[in-house]
């Protein structure tokens, strides 16, 4: 395997879920993921931004390996997802952590901390318990729940929010993954709290190489934490470009959008309104045909927009934009 | 009619307590709150620093389990708290103030046409007529931005943003001097969010209503703010002018918490305040922030009360008392 190849590779991933009446007449579909391509590197942090009902959790559940794709596949280390079974899809698994959005209700309720951890070694084959203990205790001090003893016996519901969510990250750092997938890991907790563990999975990622990918919505927090952000909006990435360049310069009118959106704490702001796209994301049932925002978009182009789906274009060596503004040709 | 600069709402010593199986929480535990008219009031806290207690203790609405209800409320100069309940609430809860309660988009009754919903404060406590109510909704629709169709559809055929402005629509409908917002905008989507601020600050502007908005985000708190009060543990600490909170902050606790504020252009990442808010039920006997505070001294021990600075601004940090040697 050469160094650049990437860790992962999504390639022209759809995941469709079927509608059903009655339980077997089929009445369409929703397109939760429609035709995203990516590659992700090797120690890279990489964000996927978008509102909700934009396709996010499902691609994360995709990469996962929890949600088939209807089309494409998903390829990790050179292997394709679709193709592993049985022990080697386990150890996919095994490589690819995941942080759950609600900490609470990823934990068992019944389960204390030192047997919910041991529970994903005992799976993959760490007979030894003492072997065990030592990964445990390691896990929870990298995660700065310093004080193991204490921690161990205890119960989810005895712990705070944050600890919680290091638990988790503990689960997931347990058998040395290669990747962490973080669905909207801070969503539910105190902003007191949410820039701690933040730093924590970036410190963690850089220390390990892993590479980290993590769904948000919150445009504000991805500057100091990812290196690469993709915006999705109606199951597609319309635009993804490296952090800096995304929130400094961004191209695509719905990150204009959003960015624009997003109040900077000021006690002026109180004094105006803001600009808002009128509507809301469309259905992902029917989306409107050609470019998927051209309904809400200040800039659309009749008889574009409206018609033609636009390709991805590379304004700046990078920055790739799928918008029809961006198209060389039109001068 | 009272004197004009007298505030809207004057809030002393209000305690709120529960019952709990370990003992009694102090969820609210002696607030001093003023609200002018016109005027945005922001009640910052995080989880469990009582600020939902709060708005439930100025509503009235109080679960069982109450240990101490007590102190004093003057809504425009009337007193609150003496009144009984039946009193309270047939000419104050839902006329004088109203309420839009956390995720109240997803407690409308899925059964019952959006409008009737919201025409209900007048049908019931006011005894209108159904058409009279209903024009009302429709007018009250159109403040909020919602189209007059949907005043015959049902929840599920609305967005998230649309439910969230029929609810706000069912809190004005009574034309109230005092809203009191409660995490309005938490569960919805950056961009509905700032639709949501734009209606609210339309409101604001055109119908001169006072407002109390709880939440524990401080960015979008800026979008309507024209005062602060920052809860820590059932108490305010820090009470103040929005442009003073926000560039100034005072109280170690407000210094901190700004500083673990993203902002979208900032290059150094934002801070974080190492510890945990101390539990309600037995909290500690000094400052309640003392413990996780990187200023502590010596009187930390003893409780601070809240001391005067110049600018209408209220601190209860003993960094803040006449003749302690503090630096900015």
């Amino acid at each position: 395997m050469t160094a650049e190849e990437p860790l992962l590779q999504a390639s022209n991933l759809y995941t469709w879920f079927e509608l059903r009446q009655w339980g077997f007449l089929r009445v369409g579909s929703v397109r939760a993921v429609d035709g995203v391509d990516f590659e992700l590197a090797r120690g890279e942090s990489v964000a996927f931004v978008g509102e909700s009902g934009c396709g996010k959790s499902s691609l994360a559940r995709t990469l996962l390996g929890l949600h088939k794709p209807s089309h494409g596949d998903v390829i990790f280390e050179g292997e394709h997802l679709s193709e592993l079974k049985g022990k080697a899809r386990r150890q996919y698994l095994a490589r690819v952590g995941y942080v759950q959005q609600d900490p609470f209700g990823a934990l068992p309720p019944f389960m204390d901390v030192r047997r919910l951890l041991s529970e994903p070694l005992i799976i993959h084959g760490v007979k030894d318990r003492d072997e065990r203990e030592r990964r445990i205790r390691r896990a929870l001090e990298e995660v700065r729940l310093t004080q193991v003893d204490e921690i161990l016996p205890k119960f989810p519901h005895m712990l705070s929010g944050g600890q919680q969510q290091r638990v988790v990250i503990a689960r997931a750092l347990l058998l040395d993954p290669a990747m962490l997938i973080a669905d909207e890991p801070v969503s539910m907790l105190d902003a007191s709290v949410r820039v701690e563990i933040l730093n924590l999975l970036r410190r963690i990622q850089q220390e390990r190489g892993l590479t980290l990918a993590f769904i948000t919505h919150d445009l504000s927090t991805v500057r100091h934490y990812a290196d690469r952000i993709f915006v999705m909006y109606a199951g597609r990435v319309v635009e993804q470009a490296p952090v800096e360049r995304l929130l400094d310069t961004p191209q695509h009118p719905y990150t204009r959008a959003l960015l624009a959106a997003i109040a900077d704490v000021d006690a002026d702001n109180a004094l105006d309104e803001r600009d808002v796209p009128d509507g809301e994301p469309p259905s992902l049932l029917e989306p409107p045909e050609g470019c998927r925002f051209h309904p809400r978009c200040p800039r659309a182009m009749a008889g574009l927009c409206d018609q033609q789906d636009p390709p991805m274009f590379e304004p700046d060596p990078g920055q790739y934009c799928a918008c029809w503004l961006q198209d060389p040709e039109r001068g | 009619m009272t004197d004009a600069r007298e505030p809207l709402l004057k809030v002393r010593n209000l305690q709120l307590h529960y019952r709990t199986r370990r003992g009694t929480a102090r969820a609210v535990d002696c607030v001093d709150l003023d609200v002018g008219r016109n005027e945005a009031l922001v009640v910052l806290g995080e989880s469990g620093s009582g600020k939902s207690s709060l708005a439930k203790a100025l509503m009235r609405l109080l679960p069982r389990n109450v240990a101490r209800y007590s102190g004093q409320v003057l809504l425009g100069g009337d007193e609150l708290m003496p009144m009984g309940d039946e009193h309270f609430r047939s000419s104050v809860q839902w006329n004088r103030i109203s309420m839009v309660m956390q995720a109240a988009m997803n407690a409308l009754n899925p059964v019952v046409r959006v409008g009737e919903q919201v025409a209900e404060p007048l049908r019931v406590h006011r005894g209108w007529s159904k058409e009279a109510a209903m024009e009302r909704v429709v007018a009250t629709f159109a403040t909020v931005g919602v189209s007059r169709d949907f005043v015959s559809r049902y929840p599920f055929e609305l967005s998230g943003g649309m439910r969230q402005r029929v609810v706000l629509a069912m809190a004005l409908i009574t034309e109230p001097e005092l809203v009191i917002l409660d995490e309005p905008t938490s569960a919805l989507d950056v961009l509905t969010q700032a639709s949501i601020m734009n209606v609210l600050k339309r409101i604001k502007r055109e119908q001169g209503t006072s407002f109390i908005l709880i939440t524990h985000d401080v960015a979008t708190s800026s979008e309507l703010a024209d005062r602060v009060a920052l809860m820590y543990a059932g108490q305010v600490v820090e009470q103040s002018d929005a442009r003073d909170f926000f560039h100034h902050p005072a109280h170690p606790y407000s210094r901190l918490l700004m500083d673990s504020v993203p902002r979208l252009h900032q290059s150094e990442p934002p801070g974080y305040i190492p510890g945990e808010p101390p539990d309600l039920v037995d909290p500690p006997a000094g400052c309640r922030f003392a413990d996780r505070c990187p200023q502590r001294f010596g009187r930390c021990s003893d409780d601070p009360s809240a001391f005067e600075l110049e600018g209408e601004r209220r601190v209860r940090c003993w960094l803040y008392k006449e003749g302690t040697d503090h630096d900015g």
